[in-house]
């Protein structure tokens, strides 16, 4: 009989720019070490993972990290006191650093996660890429924090173009004269904040990592994806697990060197001459893991592993040639069903 | 002459050629699979000629054109090993 566990589970917004929540609890369902009860964790209530059918068990509505992380942790340890929680595994950008922050306040509560260090968050920051490129030795785009829009000209002339202009968090917008990237600019900051980077546009072929790293510098999992599909939000809608023996070398060098702890994403574009950049991290898991549990690996199931401070075996190999293939599909819901999660914040 | 063809490509029957070191896919006509098959085999050129010539009425002129032809669209492709 499979040990019961309570996860919860954030990022349920399976929209056109999707959370990782809905695929990570997938991964968790196909567990075979444990049979969990999934705890959503919504931020908003019309996250789709809230109400669609056989994801999670239980879905609870908490407040923005943004608001302070005050009222979430008294949220969480109130949803903790009435559905104690084994481990939390969020995945947003935007809560990671506050509850990275607070990962010895949740671990007195007996809520375990396995989430990066804070300099080690901090080291991957878009602002921070090319020191952390030169730091590892890792070709990375010409990139430079923008605190004001009128930097970008003088960018522009440094640069060559044309540019993404990229948020903190999210949103990244391909610019290709010094206006575009002004306007790109003031949208992008208008809606997550500054810095803005600016950084140069390498054309190839976009390639992902989902790894996870022990905190030891082992790396338990990879899977590299070669994106087949891509959204004009730059959202990969289809992809398919490739051979890449230099992404699972760069992989396992990342992990050794900054001795990762958690779910990360590497963004890599092979240039049409064949060099390999590394344009972003993401510290977690993304929203097309459910891909890396396809072929092998689940990494969803690992990480919990080790949050609740398991031996994990690392993965050696996963199946080359999987593909994943997103769709859209309409859920009907009574209004009582929406309205009632609405006030009541649970479902 | 052998060209050598990457390792690892995954030929199906129907003419899919899949390459999971990249995660590229490309199609093929009949003819393509055949000779791509027999270079996977380690055919040389005279070999593909040969057996090429039995099947279609080609003279080895025409053969010798054609045959660079499909070799630059692999080589663009990056089907072929890094030094063929």
């Amino acid at each position: 009989m499979l040990e019961k566990l309570t996860i919860a589970v954030s990022g349920l917004n399976n929209t056109d720019n999707p959370g990782p929540g809905v695929p990570v609890i997938r991964g968790l369902r196909e567990s075979t070490i444990f049979a969990p009860r999934i705890l959503g964790i919504a931020y908003e209530n019309l996250e789709p993972g809230v109400y669609m059918e056989g994801v999670a068990d239980k879905v609870y509505l908490i407040p923005y990290p943004s608001q302070g992380m005050e009222p979430v942790l008294a949220r969480l340890e109130a949803i903790h006191q009435q559905d104690p929680i084994d481990v939390l595994i969020p995945n947003f950008d935007s809560e990671l650093l506050p509850l990275i922050r607070s990962e010895n306040q949740l671990n007195k509560l007996g809520i375990h996660t396995f989430l990066p260090t804070i300099a080690q968050y901090e080291e991957r920051l878009k602002s921070n890429l090319p020191e952390f490129g030169k730091k590892y030795d890792i070709q990375v785009p010409r990139s430079q924090p923008l605190s004001a829009a009128m930097e970008i000209p003088k960018l522009c002339r440094e640069i060559p173009g044309p540019w993404m202009i990229k948020g903190k968090f999210y949103d990244a917008i391909l610019a290709h004269n010094v206006e575009q990237a002004v306007a790109a600019f003031y949208k992008i900051s208008a809606q997550w904040g500054l810095p803005v980077v600016i950084q140069q546009f390498i054309q190839g072929t976009e390639l992902n990592v989902v790894a996870l790293g022990d905190g030891h510098g082992k790396t338990i999992g990879a899977v590299p994806m070669r994106k087949l599909y891509i959204t004009d939000k730059g959202k990969a809608w289809s992809g398919i697990t490739i051979a890449d023996k230099y992404l699972l070398e760069l992989t396992t060098h990342i992990i050794s060197k900054t001795s990762w702890r958690g779910g990360m994403e590497l963004e890599m574009i092979r240039s049409t001459d064949q060099k390999y950049y590394l344009v972003e991290i993401n510290p977690r898991i993304p929203a097309w893991v459910y891909l890396a549990v396809g072929a092998g690996q689940n990494l969803p199931e690992a990480l919990v592993q080790l949050a609740l401070g398991r031996e994990q075996e690392p993965f050696t190999s996963f199946k080359v040639g999987k593909m994943f293939i997103r769709y859209s599909y309409d859920l009907i819901v009574d209004a009582e069903t929406h309205q009632s999660f609405a006030i009541k914040g649970e479902k | 002459m052998t060209t050598r063809v990457k390792s690892g490509l995954r030929i199906s029957d129907q003419g899919m050629v899949f390459d999971p070191s990249t995660g590229e896919s490309f199609t093929l006509n009949p003819i393509g699979l055949a000779i791509l098959k027999l270079m996977v085999e380690g055919a040389d050129e005279d070999r593909i000629f040969e057996i090429m010539s039995k099947d279609y009425q080609i003279t080895e002129a025409e053969f010798d054109r054609y045959f660079v032809d499909f070799i630059s669209v692999l080589k663009s492709c990056q089907l072929l090993e890094n030094d063929a």
